[in-house]
């Protein structure tokens, strides 16, 4: 029987109208703001704000995205924020693959562990995580009290640093990645990885030629949501970053909290948007080979 | 063929779960031959293959490929092609990467690569395939690739795991046949899994017909039908039917106390095994007095159920026949059993 195409328009109307309005709505509003409009719904904000860009002529101005972009400070964020995200996604995609690839081959109580251990993140709350990783990084933390008591005076120390950003932006995306790219690999079925053996194929080889092949799209899925959180990752590079020259997301908080001026936090936020949007392309390629895959072996 | 064993299993037992699967068992297999595993789930018949391709370790017994000793190596090392039952085919290669993978992996030439492939497929039949993802091909065709995958790296043994059991039933024979046909070109000894038993009479030299681990008679097709060793095998090989009887040298009283003449039945009491096609339905008057059930027609002939005795049999009869009422029946041939079943006696 066809139900009516009304029925279908009202059962998906709230959601929809609830992202329309409490999303779409502010982030239309927030760019418009970062182009000069300070009127209507930024009317507020606009009457609050310091060192605010409006239009001398005309309804927009590219003067804010100048200013910001003009801004040493800015910039050096900026390049840390991909850098950051491009090593800890490189290095969590890497970690995962391990854990995922040894949890799928060994069922033993170490692979249960590790897994286990892998996933533990998930259930810690960032800012308890990141306050950890400080006391674990700092010049009196474990890892510096363990060097210097094996005799290795200069241990690094790594909290307030970069290195430390990404190696905690590695910890907290570990868990998303591990159970992605498990699920991925739980989807190859044995009987393939047992047809590469058949053919003479070593581990490497059925590895580069038959798992990874048959798990990109997980894979890139995984990398994909790391990318994006650690891009607009904030308690994180707040509690364990540096002050300056950290990754976006603090710059964001000083400039809009700090410094009272909204329209350059927000102009940082599209930046940020604009970054998350690339990424998001390789989700959005990912998911239509894979339907295109489904397609035609339905 | 010849008499040097293509592959042999001595003493090989294999235990999963605290239940022994496969239990000290030896099997011949020689050079060129196509041999069946038969036998029902569980019995023990996909676990010895694997153990055969290297997939799973046996806990004792060796296992030796031309007299050469290959229990300890890999899947990789060994001399052996498996076709799995769902193929297997990597689902992101064509036909031709998939039957070139094992080549490449060999480090053969490009050139010789593409010969060789281009000849195994065309030994299956799949030359117009070679550019196909294994998603856009039918399940036959698919199942043909796999064979061609295994039989392009020229195994010494061949090993097929119920590969007919994804196929519909024209399909699954003419299949049968073509993978019957490519094995005595090749003249690759090979060894199918399957537990059905009439593609088991239908492709193999010989069968094995397993059961709890163990082999319950290895002989040619016609013998394991015609002389069933075990009761086990008169029953899982065919229809079977069995009618409990005393044997004296009066004849055979059967549960009713009806006297039947059956020659070479041992004297004692004894279990008769009588195929459908040995029991003749004749006039009544004309042989044991016998009460049609049941007639299903079943196309070229009639599966018709009578009551002899107190028990029932089911007799196979031209489609031609209408046999209705009082009848009677005779038994061309049976075979004969203890009660607890085992020993058999033709």
């Amino acid at each position: 029987m066809r139900r009516r195409p009304v029925t279908g328009l009202l059962a998906i109307a709230p959601p929809v109208i609830v992202i329309a309005l409490f999303v779409g709505l502010p982030m239309v509003s927030a760019m418009l703001y970062t182009l000069g409009d300070t009127g209507g719904l930024n009317s507020t904000i606009g009457s609050i704000a310091q060192h605010q860009h409006t239009p001398e002529r005309g309804w927009l101005t590219l003067d804010a995205y100048r200013e910001v972009f003009a801004d040493e400070s800015f910039r050096a964020s900026l390049v840390a924020t991909i850098v950051v995200t491009l090593v800890a996604t490189v290095l969590v995609t890497i970690l995962g693959w391990g854990i995922a690839l040894y949890g799928r081959f060994h069922d033993g109580p170490l692979s249960r562990l590790l897994t286990g251990v892998s996933i533990v993140p998930m259930f810690i709350p960032a800012v308890i995580g990141a306050y950890s990783m400080l006391t674990f990084y700092a010049p009196n933390g474990m890892l510096r009290t363990i060097g210097l008591a094996l005799g290795w005076d200069s241990a690094p120390t790594l909290s307030y640093t970069l290195t430390g950003v990404t190696l905690g932006s590695v910890w907290s995306n570990l868990p998303l990645t591990v159970l992605l790219i498990s699920s991925g690999l739980g989807g190859v079925p044995q009987t393939l990885i047992d047809a590469s053996r058949d053919a003479g194929a070593g581990p490497v080889r059925r590895f580069r030629k038959v798992i990874l092949p048959l798990t990109t799209v997980p894979t890139i899925i995984a990398a994909t949501f790391s990318a994006i959180g650690i891009l607009g990752s904030f308690t994180l590079p707040y509690v364990l970053g540096p002050t300056a020259r950290n990754i976006l997301g603090p710059l964001m908080d000083d400039t809009y909290s700090a410094f009272n001026m909204p329209q350059q936090a927000q102009v940082m936020a599209v930046v940020v948007f604009g970054l998350a949007l690339v990424a998001s392309i390789a989700y959005v390629w990912a998911n239509y080979r894979s339907a295109r895959r489904s397609e035609v072996l339905r | 063929m010849t008499d040097a064993p293509g592959l042999s299993l001595r003493g090989i037992t294999k235990t999963l779960g605290g239940r022994k699967i496969v239990d000290n068992l030896d099997l011949d297999v020689n050079a060129g031959e196509l041999i069946c595993l038969l036998g029902p789930s569980g019995c023990g018949k996909s676990t010895t293959l694997r153990m055969i391709g290297g997939f799973m370790n046996p806990d004792a017994g060796t296992i030796a490929v031309r007299d050469r000793d290959v229990t300890a190596l890999s899947p990789e090392r060994r001399p052996t092609g498996m076709v799995f039952q769902n193929y297997a085919l990597w689902p992101h290669m064509t036909v031709f990467q998939n039957v070139a993978f094992g080549l490449q992996v060999r480090g053969l030439s490009k050139a010789e690569i593409r010969e060789k492939v281009e000849t195994a497929v065309e030994l299956v039949g799949l030359s117009h395939h070679l550019r196909s993802r294994p998603g856009q091909i039918s399940g036959g065709e698919q199942q043909r690739a796999a064979l061609a995958r295994s039989i392009v790296l020229e195994p010494d043994v061949l090993l097929l795991d119920e590969p007919l059991s994804n196929l519909d039933a024209k399909l699954r024979v003419r299949v049968r046949d073509e993978i019957r046909e490519i094995q005595r070109r090749s003249g690759i000894t090979t060894v199918f899994v399957t537990h059905d038993q009439e593609e088991a009479l239908a492709i193999a030299d010989r069968i094995a017909v397993m059961n709890a681990g163990r082999i319950e008679q290895y002989d040619a097709p016609d013998p394991v039908y015609r002389q069933p060793a075990t009761r086990f095998v008169a029953n899982f090989v065919g229809t079977m039917n069995f009618l409990d009887a005393q044997v004296t040298s009066a004849g055979c009283a059967l549960r009713d106390g009806t006297v039947i003449q059956v020659p070479g039945v041992r004297q004692g009491t004894r279990v008769l095994a009588i195929r459908p096609e040995d029991v003749r339905l004749v006039e009544h008057g004309q042989g044991i007095p016998a009460r049609v059930v049941r007639d299903v027609p079943l196309g070229h002939y009639r599966d018709v159920t009578v009551s002899v005795g107190g028990q029932e049999l089911h007799a196979f009869t031209p489609s031609t026949a209408r046999p209705a009422g009082e009848v009677a029946v005779v038994f061309e041939r049976a075979v004969d059993f203890a009660p607890d079943g085992e020993t058999a006696h033709v």
